[in-house]
């Protein structure tokens, strides 16, 4: 009978085995780190698997491809992976076979939903029964990052159906390789677009930096997960009424999608965001973006209101307030301890607001609390660096160790960067005594307190426009007010597609900045308030006046088009030359520009456009990627979608323009800003006519006076 | 229901602004030029800002060395240009570098920021006032003598010796005027009936009031006094108003020779103008000061009040707001009538007269020549008395009529005035610099938040161009760097001064400065404390400065600026020390460098050769002839003088030197001067204002650039030598002491 049970089970399995899904993960998507090097004789690295909670994980195979010194002793050179501190491998170094594959299957119960710590330790030697330096440049291991992958076999799990599910299950951040949404909307009005936009943003926040994309049509899609949005009538039309109760607020129900034949599909969601009118479906939709946290438990809830906390310009993801010290504890840096030999880098990585004009006479404060152990040798230091850019180290050279309070060091704040940085600490750890001398490490380890501080000076702000590497950095300018007030999205043409696309863009701007856009919202007419817009629809579609402002001008007639001819070392002094012609963009291909808005001045537009919906919305998902966002800057940018990555071509073309925390200059204020010509030339113009214009003054004063009075 | 304010009639407006101030063109091009400071260059890449600066101040260098650019237009873009610059560091200074930090550090940096925005200030109106100096035409007087206005000549005194009241009396009943239409009045404060009734001043009163007396009566001129001293002198010169009728008064202070032509050269403006009521004329010394006789070496320095008298106040002039500087001026009485005579709410009084005059609508002028010939202070005591009185008169002009809002004058009166009265606050900012870089190099106070970078792109420009605008304005009269030492000199002793008016604006009392006292011994002056105490605390910010280049890596670039700043300021220190070694000086008359030519008789060997003058005083000349004979010594000459006047005189001397120079002789003769022929002396070496305007000219001759440095490193080295000497002295007393000590043990134990 048994046996016959596990042929019944092995028979299964051969006839259905698509029922896993299989994904294969090459380990530099996992880690920020280009290189992953083990060096001395004792080293470790770690890089965090992540597990989403709906993953019913069968199967995790590590293929490890990794190259070791030639002058190593296998004797005494060993690698060891350890997945959640288990060992699950190891090796022999082996210097007569330095490439080497390896396939380690790690057992899938040690990995729990969330982020597993991989291990690469490594104990490795050069010479045998002498005496060896502990970091002689001999003792490396090398893991190729991208060549190493992770081999995923899994299936899905039945979606809780409670709506606190939401935040940690359904809109997983680990989910891997991304996320995808299907939004149900009542119609193709701006209204409509707008609610799907507040909650596209909620979704997209939910992610963290996990790349979404978002399709909308009027019709649930089976397969994905899917939200609807829109009035109680129309939301009872598509689910029926069993599915919607009357309800007075705004309403959120979260149900198990139905596939295509109508039977209920448990692993994949279907919420509901409805309300009897506009504003209860609006109430629904903030509501849901902020749920947060496990509550509440039920699968639907009736909202009335939602009050929003006071939103301040510049506030953000990770982003640093100028007039806050903070301790390093609350940027996620709690009491750390660097032990050992090699102990490796610890780092902060914070933002600064895109737009701040870092000035060269600021310095931000750090204030260090740190404690190291007694018998280091005097050439220990702890290192500290600023992006990758060392601006001190400080010696640790007391023979008995030493605590010390409130080690201030100043920082210039041209070192930073608007956008991302990254504050490093690095201990470099050396035990005292001779080359033969017994090492005895457990007294090497210096602890930075959670208590240490960091503060930035107030900082201008002001930016040299256009700069769509700053739109990728942060959504900037959409999210100079982070819940995206004053900032509009213009869809010019009433197209599901355009508006998927429009959305991934509100998507990547929320992940960037980290807070959803409440505020922003969709039209597709002209803006009629001043603020920053993102426009997106097809190239035929786009108003005359945004295509003539654009640096790439395709006309009605013609199209004129700028080619670079010099690029300088410096970007910003690229020569293009301008070619008028007639032809067109093409397909397969769509552009994303940005400039100076041409009825308000000092505001930007930021636009996508292609020939067709099918290439707007390839281009909003090659947008997600890191490979594209990376290579996105300057004010025109060519994106051709491929796989694995796109193809993106940057430059720079347009007209500059200023702008600041004031949102815009006048014009005047802008040309002189971005043409130091213009500016000097003026002024010394003023400076002549002044002198001139005083001298017949002067003179006629002067004969009066010379005269009688 | 409250009253509606008034309309501003137009007169009102024109009273305000100049008239043509509001032309759309100077308005509209101001306003681009400040929209264009106001939008500042932060924004731009730090090379632009740079290379604007350092362009800027390339202009101006070329501007300064080109021959034209002194005469207007031209001028104007200089100053424009300088402006400028100034602004553009002061916004730069203002939005961009002050940043708070800590309390400490916020406090230095506002002390510092406000001791620049002083001198900001300062440097605009200097702009301002100096804008475009009036040169004036004569104005001559009608042919008709019996149309020229009588006038009273008014020679105050209280404390100086009888025999400098006699020359400036004698050479005021030479001035060429009709003798009944003048009428001179020596004022005697010295001999005033509360100083006679004195026990302790009652002897000297009473043997003073005799001999002004005597010389009155010998003089023809006549002899005031009073009962009590009340309002010092200008009690004195009220007292004397009321009793007097010329329509004009010649203000002479009694150490003030006036030239002849003085009354020609003036009388004749107040015919011009109904509405005049002063014209000034610039006081000229013929000794130095004691700074300048520190600092001069062997080359003639410009006197300091050459830069008041020959530039700035010329540019008062130029906006109807030279003010009356007590001497060397006349008034028109009937104008002085309406304020009750000279107004004496501060001690100076002068210059508080000109200013309620000036409310009143009515104007003044000034003639750029000088007519009298005085007295600088000797030592450092009375140079400081003096300053301290001008300082403290003028603050509290400021603080009593603050001529910012004063009402009735023009706008630009008020900014002169202002000016006059704000500039000798220049103590406090001065004392500020001089310990700043101390703050940063031993105390590690951020009190000057900008990189080196900037520093050169936006300080280092506008210091270099204060320095060509200096220049500029005042180089025929100013060396470069003696307004710095001569500021940091009165600096010590006008600061606790200034501060003291300012808490009681009506507590400081007149002094008089003592003129004609010669010193006996070379010494260093008492100032030198404060500027020893400067140079170790920036010999000590040098060397912490030096420490923290090495140990702050990353604060270099600041260290550097800050460090030099220090040496800068040791410099200062050193050179000042030096200028404060008072010399020697007891010359009864003293001898004024001058050029021409005279005719002297030899009767020796009956020879009459003409002469070239090399100098002249009172007591003799020197001159330098082709002679070719050996002149003895004590040999008698007859000197044939004639003045200006062409009037030629006879006077005998005796040489006291004569040696060969080559194919000249140079002689030294004293004057043998019976009683009878001291007018004609008197006449011959002071009447002639030319001679005193190629005096002039001949200090202010240009002198070449490396010889102005080789003269401030003479001038550093002297200091230095002087602080060494010091030390070396306190170290050989010590050692002495400690020697003489040791030997009244040794003796003791034996």
């Amino acid at each position: 009978m048994k046996k016959a049970a596990l042929f019944l089970w092995l028979a299964l399995a051969a006839a259905f085995p698509a029922l896993a899904d299989t994904l294969r993960l090459p380990l530099s998507q996992l880690t920020a780190l280009s290189t992953l090097e083990l060096r001395c004789v004792s080293d470790q690295r770690e890089i965090q698997v992540p597990l989403p909670e709906r993953w019913n994980l069968k199967r995790l195979v590590l293929n490890l491809r990794y190259t070791v010194s030639t002058n190593l002793i296998p004797d005494s050179s060993q690698l060891v992976i350890r997945m959640r501190g288990e060992p699950v491998a190891q090796a022999r170094l082996n210097p007569l076979a330095p490439e080497v594959k390896l396939g380690v299957d790690i057992p899938v119960k040690l990995l729990v939903p969330g982020y597993n710590a991989l291990v690469f330790q490594v104990a490795q030697h050069f010479s045998k029964n002498q005496c060896e330096s502990p970091c002689s440049p001999d003792l490396w291991t090398n893991v190729s990052l991208a060549e190493s992958y992770l081999e995923m076999e899994y299936d899905w799990k039945a979606v809780p159906t409670e709506l606190s599910s939401l935040s940690s299950f359904v809109f997983d951040p680990r989910l891997m390789p991304a996320g995808e949404v299907h939004l149900v909307t009542e119609d193709d009005s701006a209204r409509s677009a707008t609610l799907a936009g507040i909650v596209a943003s909620g979704i997209a926040r939910r992610f963290d930096y996990r790349r979404v994309g978002f399709t909308v049509s009027r019709e649930p899609r089976p397969g994905v997960d899917n939200v609807l949005i829109g009035k109680r009538a129309f939301a009872v039309k598509v689910l029926g009424e069993a599915a919607v109760r009357p309800v007075k607020g705004g309403y959120l129900k979260v149900l198990p999608m139905r596939t295509a034949a109508g039977v209920a599909d448990p692993t994949r969601a279907m919420l509901v965001v409805t309300g009897e009118s506009d504003l209860a479906v609006k109430i629904a939709a903030i509501t849901f973006t902020n749920i947060s946290f496990k509550f509440p438990g039920t699968d639907e809830l009736e909202a009335f209101e939602f009050k929003l906390p006071e939103v301040e310009q510049y506030s953000g993801r990770e982003t640093i307030r100028t007039d806050q010290t903070y301790p390093l504890s609350t940027l996620n840096f709690p009491t750390q301890s660097f032990v050992g030999i090699n102990p490796g880098s610890r780092a902060i990585t914070f933002r600064l607001p895109p737009d701040f004009h870092i000035r060269p006479n600021q310095y931000a404060k750090l204030a260090l609390n740190f404690s190291y152990g007694a018998g280091l040798k005097s050439d220990s230091s702890f290192n500290i660096a600023v992006n990758g850019k060392g601006v001190r180290a400080v010696a640790l050279d007391s023979a008995s160790g030493n605590f010390i309070d409130g080690y201030k060091l100043d920082i210039p704040t041209y070192v930073f960067q608007s956008g991302t940085n990254t504050l490093s600490f690095t201990g470099h750890l050396h035990a005292g005594g001779q080359v033969c001398d017994l090492i005895q490490p457990d007294n090497l380890f210096l602890t930075l307190y959670g208590n240490s501080t960091l503060s930035f000076p107030p900082m201008p702000h002001f930016v040299e426009m256009p700069k769509l590497e700053l739109f990728m950095h942060s959504g900037f300018p959409l999210t100079r007010w982070p819940d995206g007030h004053e900032s509009t999205v213009w869809l010019t043409e009433k197209s599901d597609r355009a508006l998927a696309a429009a959305l991934d863009l509100v998507g990547v701007a929320t992940q960037r900045n980290g807070f959803p856009l409440f505020e922003i919202e969709f039209t597709h007419e002209r803006p009629k308030t001043e603020g920053e817009v993102l426009v997106v629809g097809r190239v035929p579609t786009v108003p005359a006046e945004l295509r003539q402002a654009a640096p790439l001008k395709i006309q009605d007639g013609d199209v004129i088009v700028p080619y670079p001819v010099v690029r300088g070392w410096n970007a910003e002094f690229t020569q293009a030359a301008t070619s008028r012609q007639k032809s067109a963009l093409g397909t397969g291909r769509a552009l994303l520009m940005q400039f100076q808005s041409p009825w308000y001045p000092g505001r930007t537009v930021t636009m996508l456009t292609a020939m067709r919906d099918e290439d707007l919305i390839e281009a909003s998902r090659a947008l997600l990627t890191s490979a594209a966002q990376g290579q996105t800057k300057g004010d025109l940018v060519l994106i051709e979608p491929g796989d694995p990555d796109p193809k993106v071509t940057a430059m720079e073309a347009g007209s500059p323009y200023a702008t600041g925390k004031r949102g815009s200059y006048s014009p005047l204020e802008s040309f002189l800003y971005t043409r130091p010509a213009a500016y000097y030339a003026v002024s010394a113009g003023g400076i002549l006519v002044l002198a001139v214009a005083l001298f017949f003054f002067a003179r006629r004063w002067r004969q009066k006076r010379r005269k009688a009075g | 229901m409250a009253a509606l304010p008034s309309i501003p009639t137009r007169e009102a407006i024109a009273r305000w602004l100049p008239p043509t101030a509001v032309s759309a063109p100077v308005v509209l091009a101001a306003g681009i030029v400040f929209y264009m400071v106001n939008l500042r260059e932060a924004h731009f890449s730090q090379v632009l800002q740079l290379a604007a600066g350092w362009g800027c101040l390339a202009v101006l260098f070329g501007m300064y060395l080109a021959p034209g650019s002194r005469r207007a237009p031209w001028r104007f873009v200089f100053l424009l240009l300088s402006l400028y610059l100034a602004m553009r560091y002061m916004w730069w200074r203002t939005f961009e570098t002050l940043i708070y930090t800590d309390p400490w550090d916020f406090l230095g940096m506002s002390v510092l920021f406000i001791a620049e925005l002083y001198s900001l200030a300062v440097h605009f109106l200097q702009l301002f006032v100096n804008f475009w100096p009036l040169e004036r035409d004569p104005a001559p007087l009608p042919a008709d003598r019996s149309t020229w206005p009588t006038v009273d000549v008014f020679i105050p005194t209280y404390s100086e010796s009888e025999e400098i009241v006699r020359l400036t009396a004698l050479a005021a009943t030479q001035i060429d005027y009709p003798r009944e239409k003048v009428r001179v009045f020596i004022l005697d404060d010295g001999g005033t009936l509360a100083r006679r009734n004195d026990p302790a001043k009652s002897e000297e009163a009473w043997r003073r009031r005799y001999r002004l007396k005597e010389i009155a009566r010998e003089l023809g001129v006549e002899y005031l006094t009073r009962e009590s001293n009340r309002a010092a002198k200008a009690g004195n010169i009220n007292h004397a108003f009321a009793q007097s009728d010329g329509e004009l008064i010649l203000f002479l202070d009694c150490d003030h020779v006036p030239t002849a032509d003085i009354l020609q050269e003036t009388v004749g403006h107040f015919l011009e103008d109904d509405k005049l009521f002063l014209v000034q004329t610039p006081h000229f010394f013929c000794n130095a000061a004691p700074a300048e006789r520190s600092l001069g070496g062997d080359t003639p320095v410009p006197d300091e009040s050459e830069m008041f008298y020959r530039v700035i106040h010329p540019g008062l002039d130029f906006w109807n707001a030279s003010y009356f500087c007590g001497s060397a001026a006349i008034l028109r009485r009937s104008h002085l009538e309406e304020i009750g005579g000279l107004r004496g709410a501060s001690i100076t009084e002068d210059a508080e007269t000109a200013f309620e005059l000036h409310r009143r609508g009515y104007r003044s002028r000034y003639v750029s020549k000088p007519m009298v010939c005085g007295l600088a202070a000797e030592a450092y005591a009375d140079y400081a008395l003096q300053h301290t009185r001008w300082a403290q008169g003028s603050v509290q002009i400021m603080l009593l009529h603050n001529p910012l809002f004063a009402k009735g004058l023009s706008l630009a009166q008020r900014l002169c005035y202002f000016n006059v009265c704000f500039f000798w606050f220049f103590g406090i900012a001065r004392i500020v610099y001089l310990v700043a870089p101390a703050g940063f190099l031993i105390f590690g106070l951020s009190i000057y938040h900008a990189s080196a970078a900037q520093i050169v792109a936006y300080s280092l420009p506008h210091v270099a161009a204060t320095f060509l605008i200096t220049d500029f304005l005042f180089g025929r009269t100013r060396r470069p760097f003696f307004s710095e030492i001569y500021e940091s000199i009165q600096a010590v002793f006008l600061t606790p001064a200034v501060l003291s008016t300012v808490r009681h604006p009506h507590k400081p009392s007149f002094k008089v400065t003592p003129k004609g006292i010669g010193l006996e011994t070379e010494q260093l002056n008492v100032l030198s404390f404060f500027f020893f105490s400067i140079l170790i605390l920036n010999a000590l910010a040098a060397s912490a400065g030096f420490v923290r280049f090495y140990a702050q890596p990353l604060y270099r670039d600041v260290i550097a600026v800050t460090l030099v700043w220090g040496l800068y300021n040791i410099y200062l220190s050193v050179v000042s020390l030096g200028a404060l070694w008072e010399k020697r000086q007891s010359r009864k008359h003293h001898r004024l460098i001058v050029s021409g030519q005279a005719m002297v008789q030899f009767p020796r060997v009956r020879q009459r050769l003409a002469v070239d003058l090399i100098d002249l005083s009172l007591s003799g000349l020197s001159f330098h002839s082709a002679l070719d004979f050996e002149v003895k010594e004590r040999e008698r000459v007859v000197v044939e003088a004639a003045s200006a006047d062409g009037l030629v005189s006879y006077f005998e001397a005796e040489v006291v030197r004569g040696s060969r120079r080559g194919a000249r002789t140079v002689c030294g003769a004293r004057f043998l001067m019976p009683a009878q022929s001291l007018p004609d002396v008197v006449h011959y070496v002071y009447g002639d204002s030319g001679r005193w305007l190629a005096v002039w000219e001949a200090r202010s001759r240009g002198i070449a650039f490396w010889r102005v440095m080789l003269q401030l490193v003479r001038m550093g080295l002297r200091g230095a030598w002087i602080c060494l000497t010091i030390v070396l002295r306190i170290a050989w007393s010590w050692i002495r002491g400690r020697i003489e000590a040791r030997t009244v043990r040794a003796e003791a134990k034996a």
